[in-house]
This record gives C-alpha cells, structure tokens and sequence, in this order.
C-alpha cells in the first residue's frame, strides 16, 4: 500500500467517525436539514468556499490555466466572487428571513405553489446529481493517478465515505467536517505552493522562465487554439462565464442554502465576504501555480494533472500526501453537500412530508438512492455522462436567477410568470447543451446556453407575469419577506456587518494590486 | 491590455463592494428609523 492510499484511508476513516460523532447531538429535522440554524460566521464561510471547492480546483481549473487559458479563466473567477456578497445580500438574507427547510420550500411558499416547488426541488436535484457525478469522476481519476489503485474501488471508497457521513449526520455534520476540510486543504495548499515557487527560484523567476517557454501563457488571449479563434471572442466567453458564476455563487443551491443554516442575517452578510476571500485567494494561487508547471510539462502526463503531479514530484512527501488527501477532501466536502441537498429536496419538497422523523427518515433514503444512482452512473461510465457533465453550473443559473430576484424584488411577478421562467430556462439552456454536445457543433459565443437559458427565462417570466394576476397570498408572501426580525436590530451587530461589506471593497483594491504585482509586472518584466 | 484586464477587475470587484455597501447602509438606516418610531 503506498503512502498517499494509507494518507486518504486514514483521512476517509476520521471523516466517517467524525460524522458518528456528530449524528449523536442530533434531534430533529431542522438539526438534520439546517443545522439547527444556529451556524456562525466561520462554519458558513468554511461550508461556502468547501462546497465550492471541488477536486474541479484542483484539476479542473489548474488544467485550463496551464492548458493555456489563465488570463480569461482568472476574469471568471474573480468576476464570480462578487456573487457571495450580492447573492448575500439581495437574495441570502431573505432566504434566511423565510425560515424553509430548502430553496424550493422558499419559492412554495413565496408563490404559494407546489407546482414551482416541485419543479425548482427537481431542477436542484438533477443539476446536483449531474455535479456529484464530476466531483466523483474527479475523485476516481486523482485517486487512481496517485495510489494506482483501481478506479471503481477509489470511487467507490469516496462514495461510501460521504454517503456514510452525509446519511448519519446530515447538514450538520456536512457544515463541520465542511469546515475542517477547508481548513485543511487550504493550509496544506498554500504551504505546498510556497515550497513550489521556492523550488522555480521565486515567483518572478518562475513566470520569466515559463513566459520564455511561452509567451502566450500570460497573455490576455491565452492560447487561441484553446477554445475560441481570437481573444476578442475568449474575452465575451470570459465575461459571459464570469456572470453565469457571479449567479451561481448568489443564487446556485449548493451555495445560497448555507445561508439557510446561518444564526442570524448578520452572519449571512459577513460570511459572504470572507468566503469571497477566500476563493479568490485558491483560486488565484492553485492555477497561476499550475501555469508555472509548464517547465515541467514533458513529465506531466495532461493538463488536469499539473498540480497533481507537483503535489507528487515537488515538494517532500509528507506534505505531498497532505495535500494530495486535502485535494480528496475538497472533493468529499462538495459531494456531502449535494448529497444532503439533494436528501433535504426529496423528503421536504417531492415528498413534502409534514412529520418530523419520516421527513428525516424519506431524506435519508433520498440520500441512499441518489448514492445508488451516481454509483452506477460513474461506474459504467457511459459516453453520454460528458454531455450530461457540461449541464449543471449553467442549468441552474439559467433556471433560477431571474426567479430569485423577482421573488424579492418584484410586485408583478405571478406564480405562473415564475413557473414559466423557471421552466423554459431549464428546458433552454439544457437543450442548448446537449445539441451543442451531442452534434459537435460549434456555436457562435452569442448562442452560447447561458444567454438562450436566460433570454428563455425572462421570456417566460415576463409572458407568464402578463397573462396572470398576483394572488392575495403572494402579495402577503412578499411582504412578510421585508419585515426585518427584531433580533437583527443590534447596533453592535450593524456596525459589525457594515464594517465587514466595506471590506469587500477594500478586498477590490488588494485584487487590483495583487494582479498588477503578481501577474502583470513580472509578465511584462520577462516579455 | 494585461494591465487594463487586472484594472477591470479590481473595479469591477470595488463597483459589487459599493453596491453592497450603499445597499446594506440603506437598509439598516430604514431599520434605525423604525426603532426610533
């Protein structure tokens, strides 16, 4: 058994007893399904940047940057962190104001209709599904590539780890063990990447030497044999993915349902924040390093394997199966999140069971069956699952953004306007994608899925709005959404939360610094 | 144009911070004025 295996075993096992542990001090459905409400600051954020951060980090986004496509890959990312603190604040804190279980008990009980909530729960929980399916393609492939064990078994080792740890501890146990994964790979991380850089010489020698190896790494086009003929055009993609993540890190369900789970409106602001932080700071510094490992690229056996193999290659052992194991843990922590997600939808929202222990008990079975589910799908691995794959981060935003903020901040729009909208840009942006998929076909960047999807949704809103009128219950829906809890007014608190949002617009000008110091000038320097 | 992409961004990122910010002022301003009622 090699010591990266022995490294993720070990870590597998805690994460499982961790879990056992957890499950003990649980009582009730809010415990399982919100965590009790009762979050702080610190486990909100670890649970935003954990489910966010899959083994897609890793490989994922370090392949594309050293692939040759850092310049327009960092727009989208650092575009996407704006979504933390406007989803907060335009869409989280209501949602937390709601008291619901899940998102689509939200948009229920805000148009007062089951048809809306059953088909947000089903739009959740296919996009989910489709998501755990990469994370677990992801999960397989590293696990195979550093232990040589076999695929099927190393998917099936993770499976059994989260289903084990989302299925005894719920929302409770995936906020810690959410927390503590963050915690860990993020350390492990960045001390790798400091030992890596030392290793190029520093980091200003380090973008000299791959800029001379190839200028093209750094540039503001990136490689036009990528994706797009010209950088004009890697530019409006850019741009247009960037808005489709600043939607999915405001609205998507793996991140805005934290904010369900939060102790008060304070806590969903400020967690916001730090939690843009800190994926700007991964995702700035995992594949800037990954497009630095192109002066190894005659050793590294693919794109999506540039930080693996540096994890393996580069720095001691210990510290490589460290992080290699905080790699794993990224991954698990994304999975436990869908998977509870998805457990919570088909309990409260499919089912809608009123009971207490049957809704937990129909949860847990909606977490067995979804484990089933992706098990088989992973396993055979058939074609057709890279199509489905591409679906979710678009699906879901094309689907509900321009719901999201109507159920806020519109007196006009209806349940049917809703429903519509939600409804033709599922069926949109999905179509767009698979006959792009499935036909090979390259479209023009204009009818790329994101904006047909959201044109679609509108589209239906609008018409939907129009031909139908705003029930009394709507209207009384709306307006208990804009009655602040008295508990929220503490002037300590406010100033707190006012504090922590005009550190976002600090954590602007560090942005600004941090790329013309980081990126720009030593790219100049070795052009 | 590296140099105005990095410029962009940190705007763009300061543009969201200010929205936020003039938006949750606003809000607890409104709260304040209903306490005080």
């Amino acid at each position: 058994m090699n010591i990266y295996f022995l490294g993720m075993l070990i870590s597998m096992i805690a994460y499982i007893v961790l879990g056992l542990v957890i499950s003990k001090g649980m009582k009730n459905a809010n415990d399982f399904f919100v965590a009790g409400r009762q979050a702080p600051t610190f486990l909100i954020v670890g649970s935003l940047v954990a489910s966010y951060c899959s083994t897609g980090l890793f490989m994922g986004d370090a392949g594309e940057a050293y692939g040759g496509f850092y310049t327009p890959f960092l727009m989208t990312v650092i575009m996407q962190t704006c979504g933390y603190i406007l989803g907060s604040i335009f869409w989280g804190k209501y949602l937390r104001r709601s008291e619901a279980l899940t998102i689509p008990e939200f948009f229920g009980k805000r148009f007062d209709s089951v048809r809306l909530r059953k088909l947000a729960a089903i739009t959740a929980i296919v996009t989910m599904t489709v998501y755990m399916l990469s994370v677990m393609q992801g999960i397989g492939t590293l696990m195979n590539y550093v232990t040589g064990v076999n695929y099927n078994l190393c998917i099936l080792l993770a499976l059994i780890t989260f289903t084990i740890l989302t299925f005894v501890s719920g929302s409770k146990g995936v906020l810690i063990t959410d927390t503590i994964m963050f915690g860990f790979f993020t350390i492990s991380s960045i001390i790798a990447i400091f030992v890596i850089i030392g290793k190029l010489g520093g980091w200003y020698q380090a973008v000299e030497t791959v800029t001379n190896l190839n200028p093209v790494l750094f540039s503001w086009h990136g490689d036009l044999g990528h994706l797009y003929p010209t950088g004009i055009e890697n530019m409006v993609w850019a741009i247009a993915t960037g808005l489709t993540w600043v939607s999915v890190c405001a609205i998507g369900p793996w991140q805005s349902s934290r904010y369900l789970m939060a102790k008060n409106e304070h806590v969903v602001i400020r967690s916001s924040v730090w939690a843009a932080l800190g994926v700007f700071m991964l995702e700035f510094l995992i594949p800037t390093t990954a497009v630095l490992m192109n002066k190894y690229s005659a050793e590294i056996p693919g794109s999506s394997y540039a930080m693996i193999w540096a994890a393996k290659n580069l720095v001691p052992t210990v510290l490589g199966v460290l992080v290699l194991t905080g790699v794993l843990a990224a991954g698990i922590s994304s999975a436990t999140t869908f998977l509870s997600l998805i457990g919570s939808s088909f309990a409260n929202d499919i089912l809608n069971i009123e009971d207490d222990v049957k809704k937990v008990k129909m949860g847990r079975i909606g977490i067995l069956i979804v484990s089933v589910i992706v098990m088989f799908f992973a396993y055979f691995n058939p074609p057709q699952i890279y199509v489905i794959l591409l679906l979710s981060g678009t699906v879901v935003t094309c689907s509900w953004m321009p719901v999201c903020v109507a159920s806020i901040w519109s007196k006009k729009v209806t349940e049917s306007g809703a429903f519509y909208g939600m409804l033709f840009g599922f069926i949109a942006c999905s179509a767009v994608k698979i006959i792009g998929s499935v036909g090979n076909l390259n479209l023009p960047i204009y009818l790329d899925s994101f904006f047909v999807g959201l044109v679609a949704n509108i589209i239906g809103l609008i018409i939907g709005s129009k031909l139908t009128s705003i029930s009394c219950k709507e209207v009384d829906a709306r307006k208990k959404l804009m009655i602040v809890p008295k508990d929220e007014y503490n002037e300590k608190e406010m100033q707190i939360t006012r504090w922590s949002v005009l550190a976002f617009v600090g954590y602007g000008m560090v942005v600004t610094v941090f790329l013309v110091l980081m990126w720009v000038v030593p790219y100049y320097k070795a052009l | 144009m590296e140099l105005a992409i990095a410029l962009f961004l940190g705007f763009f990122v300061m543009l969201m911070g200010i929205i936020s910010y003039r938006q949750i002022c606003k809000e607890f301003k409104q709260m304040e004025e209903k306490q005080k009622k």
